[in-house]
């Protein structure tokens, strides 16, 4: 998603207007719930279909994904601590935080990658039944997410780095910041119903 | 080694399949190959010989102007419809013919191809673009904006649906395209039994088509919440702006659930899994499901909008307000939220049982109530009325006969008992033929001659537009009544071919005589636009409010300058512009004159990412289509690197300087009084 | 929530929060996070209660990550946020619920056992 900044009609000045840009933003999040709420039913029809094949409870490692959840989580409130340090102006700050977030960000990245490889060693892969085509799509889409706000954030911190804290990288900001924060609250969600609820 | 290069482009038999087909099929293959050819050659060579692409360069692909933007919407669209309307004159020749020893003139393939083709066009590349062009050109106008919350994305939009439509063209020159109906369930359009690129067209046409119509939707929905004229509360907003509102807020909660019944299709193929196969604990239900989650609710997408559309129409040439705004406005409301609760009605011989069967049986009853209440809103609204027979309101009176009857039909079919017989019956598609081609198409057409002069300047021909409407709506009741008759003797959807003894084929052959007199309606369409363009001059209307009408649209000038408004318009009351009419506020039409000085106006630069993101998106969607992986990652990379230099750009607006304001609007009120002299 | 009139930015029309809130906000997250470890990982409760207190646990750290994360509130500047976000929540149940609900019958009544599928 690309922000779009568009001045207000209303006022003739020369002040720029970011509200309609992050109100725009929220409302395509909704939409994403929708979709992730989608893929969790189906997710949720499909987790007993296993085929003869292995259950949830075989698969997940829980020690492993509550790690992985503490490091989402931590990033979620770095880039919260990023944004608070806006107001400051110092632009160098707010670099130094959104990079934590990046690495975090990684790091939650190269964990699900490292488990997914695993199981497909291990021969458990997307094609062996439909609890894990659900499985694989439902947390890869999450992880698809991640990596695109990890894109967008490397080029928020180009962006801050050339033009500093001004109305429009701090609209842009704030909306990356809905984005990453909702990718929280998603995983909460993975963590809980698939991993928590699947290990029982 | 040459399929890691090419993907399944070196297959001859996928890229060609007609050649493989007999004499007749590759004759109607090729008079189509050789109407696309002249077609092409027309418009390029017309193009070329009149220089005029530099012109459509600057003018329309690179604008982000929302009447640009809505005129070209019509374009593709009518260009869609001519598609669509041609697919299903060939089913209706192939069924009136088909009867004992005759097969046709169509193979099985073929036939599979075109209901499917019929179907997706109809829905996805005619409906949705008319209403987006309605959208485009009225909603931004009507608010008193000067153009949509976020101009770019309103291009990209457009340029993500003819990437659809483009994909979806193409098979009919390269590979076949999907055969297994317009909602392609599964199992049949899982890869072990439509093993061919048909059905791999149909999904990313639809998906990137889809992303761009759930743009629109985010867009319009910030649009009318963020941006309405000092003095438009919500419930001042003229019932048009009313009715696309909930629209957006339909397809921002549907679309998402097609998005991802399509993307699980799509790894069902793609990636081996299995959401939807026979084997591997895959669930077809499960697509049907979710297909029909979104698809109801497309239903009044598409229909909200058309209901808008009579709402002003009915108004402006009843020459009254509107009966019962209020409950026009919450009988809108009732119908979004109840739009969700009805879905499983497309599917009640799946056998989930009596007491779901019942709650959606329910549900669909009672979605007719507030529809009910928007039709009498209508009639009193006419009632007393000073009426003004023009053709789109010709169109509204048609709707409300046609809609009335496939609205009947439609709570028949909602008893789940009766519905388990009619079932997949012709029954079903006469009545939903009835209610979209009725309800919907009527009011899209109705609101094209409506809106046409403001986009233009001039009106269309009156007496030909009624001719059209009138081949119309008798072909529409001489080709669908035998549908209803035929489901009631037992006739499935989608025969290609039947016994003599059933005595379906008078009644097939009446229904193909009725869709040749729709196609004179269609060449009385086209008629119509070329005598009005011929004689634009004999229909020029200056004064931008042809129609004497009572929304903001109509107090600036057609076709209103790129900034809409010289001076931000103000309400305070609904049809305000009605009333300062009747005041004697507005001298010459216009809206009240202004003193106060012209000043600087803050607009939005045209650009060309949205047509460059398109074009690599489209090639994402052929590179999947034909299993070309290396240019798949060609395409995505492509993409986000132009959104991404696209969020480096802080240059995307300027300011039109009052001077310029000042020099437009001057010749424009010259204009006007060299007329009046 | 907020108790004090929240501020919102004149260029992004958001509001941000503070130190505290963030920090409120995280703590709660890690430890109902937690909670939900610790009592699937240990078997404390039966299964079917189980369930349900992951569920809830789940739903109470939505909360919170909405209003210290995401800032959600009541406050009339922000009334449309709210308000889309109640309607998407309205739609996620009809979608999930009714899904959930339409699928089990029809297990039920085909005599199908999920598990064989």
């Amino acid at each position: 998603m690309s922000a779009t900044p568009v001045m207000n009609d209303h006022h003739h000045t020369h002040h720029f207007d970011g509200s309609k840009n992050v109100f725009g933003f929220w409302i395509y999040i909704m939409t994403d719930c929708i979709l992730f709420a989608t893929l969790f039913v189906v997710y949720a029809v499909l987790h007993t279909h296993t085929y003869g094949g292995p259950h949830g409870k075989e698969l997940f490692s829980l020690p492993f994904v509550l790690t992985e959840t503490m490091i989402l989580l931590t990033s979620s409130f770095t880039y919260g601590l990023a944004m608070l340090s806006r107001t400051i102006g110092n632009k160098n700050i707010v670099i130094g935080w959104l990079w934590l977030t990046f690495f975090l960000g990684v790091s939650f990245l190269s964990m699900e990658i490292y488990e997914f490889h695993n199981m497909v060693v291990e021969g458990h892969t997307w094609a062996t039944s439909a609890f894990l085509s659900a499985f694989f799509t439902l947390v890869s889409t999450h992880g698809l997410h991640v990596s695109m706000g990890l894109i967008w954030m490397l080029t928020m911190i180009f962006q801050i780095n050339k033009h500093g804290i001004t109305p429009v990288t701090k609209t842009k900001l704030t909306c990356l910041g809905l984005f990453w924060h909702f990718l929280d609250i998603v995983w909460i969600f993975v963590f809980s119903v698939v991993y928590l609820m699947g290990a029982i | 080694m040459l399929e890691t290069f090419i993907g399944k482009l070196s297959n001859p038999h996928e890229v060609f399949p007609y050649l493989y087909e007999p004499l007749s099929q590759q004759l109607i293959i090729l008079s189509m190959f050789v109407f696309i050819v002249i077609g092409g050659i027309v418009v390029v060579g017309g193009l070329t010989y009149f220089k005029k692409w530099g012109y459509l360069w600057h003018e329309w692909i690179i604008s982000v102007d929302h009447k640009r933007i809505a005129v070209m919407y019509f374009v593709v669209a009518f260009v869609m419809l001519f598609r669509g309307f041609v697919d299903a004159a060939m089913m209706r020749t192939q069924q009136a013919l088909a009867s004992g020893d005759s097969t046709g003139y169509l193979i099985p393939q073929h036939f599979d191809q075109i209901f499917t083709a019929h179907g997706v066009i109809m829905i996805f590349f005619v409906a949705m673009p008319l209403m987006f062009a309605l959208f485009n050109i009225a909603v931004p106008l009507q608010i008193g904006a000067r153009d949509v919350a976020f101009p770019f994305l309103n291009s990209l939009s457009f340029w993500l649906f003819v990437t659809g439509v483009i994909l979806v063209n193409m098979s009919l020159l390269i590979g076949d395209f999907a055969h297994a109906g317009w909602l392609a369930y599964p199992p049949f359009s899982e890869l072990e039994y439509s093993p061919t690129v048909g059905t791999d067209y149909y999904i990313w046409g639809l998906q990137i088509s889809g992303l761009g119509s759930l743009l629109s939707g985010i867009n319009f929905f910030v649009t009318i919440i963020k941006m309405r004229c000092p003095g438009m509360t919500l419930m001042k907003m003229p019932i048009f702006t009313w009715t696309v509102l909930c629209s957006c807020v339909l397809i921002m909660a549907a679309f998402p659930v097609l998005t991802v019944d399509l993307a699980l299709l799509a790894l069902d193929r793609y990636m081996d899994m299995h959401f939807f196969t026979t084997g591997f604990g895959g669930d077809q239900m499960l697509y049907v499901n979710l297909i029909w989650m979104w698809g109801h609710p497309e239903v009044y997408i598409l229909v909200l909008p058309a209901f808008g559309v009579y709402s002003e129409i009915v108004a402006t040439f009843s020459k009254k307000p509107l009966f019962g705004y209020t409950t026009m406005v919450w009988a809108t409301v009732a119908i979004t939220i109840l739009s969700f609760l009805v879905w499983l009605h497309h599917f009640f011989t799946m056998g989930s049982g009596a007491d779901v069967n019942a709650f959606f049986g329910i549900m669909t009853m009672i979605i007719s109530i507030p529809t009910g209440v928007k039709l009498f809103n209508w009639i009193f609204t006419m009632y007393r009325g000073r009426i003004t027979f023009t053709s789109p309101m010709y169109w509204m009176m048609g709707f409300f006969v046609t809609f009335t009857i496939g609205g009947m039909t439609g709570v028949m079919l909602s008893v789940p008992g009766i519905d388990f017989q009619a079932h997949n019956s012709t029954f079903l598609i006469a009545h939903f033929h009835n209610v979209i081609i009725g309800g919907v198409v009527f009011g899209y057409f109705a609101g094209f001659t409506y809106w046409f002069p403001k986009m233009f300047g001039f009106t269309l021909n009156e007496r030909l537009g009624k001719c059209a409407f009138w081949c119309w709506i008798i072909g529409f009741f001489v080709a669908f009544m035998p549908l209803y008759i035929l489901g009631a003797m037992g006739m499935t959807r989608r025969l290609y071919h039947y016994d003599a003894s059933t005595g379906f084929q008078p009644y097939l052959i009446v229904a193909a005589i009725g869709a040749s007199i729709i196609a004179l309606g269609v060449f009385f369409q086209v008629l119509q636009l070329v005598v009005s363009i011929k004689n634009r001059e004999k229909y020029r209307d200056l004064t931008g409010d042809p129609w004497n009408g009572r929304t903001l649209e109509w107090a600036t000038s057609s076709p209103p300058a790129f900034y809409n408004f010289a001076h931000d318009p103000e309400v305070n009351c609904i049809d305000a512009f009605w009333y300062d009419k009747q005041k004697g506020l507005d001298v010459d039409n216009k809206p009240k004159i202004r003193t106060e000085p012209y000043q600087d106006i803050h607009m939005p630069r045209d650009t060309a990412m949205g047509f460059i993101i398109s074009i690599f998106v489209l090639i994402l969607g052929f590179a999947m289509v034909w299993h070309i992986w290396w240019l798949a990652i060609v395409g995505v990379v492509c993409t986000i690197g132009s959104l991404i230099i696209r969020a480096f750009n802080y240059d995307i607006d300027y300011y039109v300087k009052a001077s310029t304001v000042e020099a437009i609007e001057t010749q424009h009120l010259q204009e006007m009084a060299g007329v009046k002299r | 929530m907020a108790k004090h009139e929240p501020e919102f930015d004149v260029d992004t029309g958001a509001t941000y929060g503070t130190h505290k809130s963030y920090a409120t906000g995280f703590i709660l997250s890690v430890v109902l996070t937690l909670i939900s470890f610790y009592l699937v990982s240990s078997g404390a409760l039966p299964k079917a209660d189980l369930y349900i207190t992951v569920g809830v646990l789940a739903l109470i750290q939505l909360f919170v990550q909405l209003v210290f994360f995401l800032h959600l509130s009541t406050h009339s500047k922000a009334s449309w946020n709210l308000l889309s976000f109640l309607f998407t929540l309205v739609m996620v149940l009809i979608f999930v619920l009714g899904t959930l609900w339409i699928m089990y019958h029809l297990y039920e009544n085909m005599g199908m056992n999920a598990m064989s599928m």
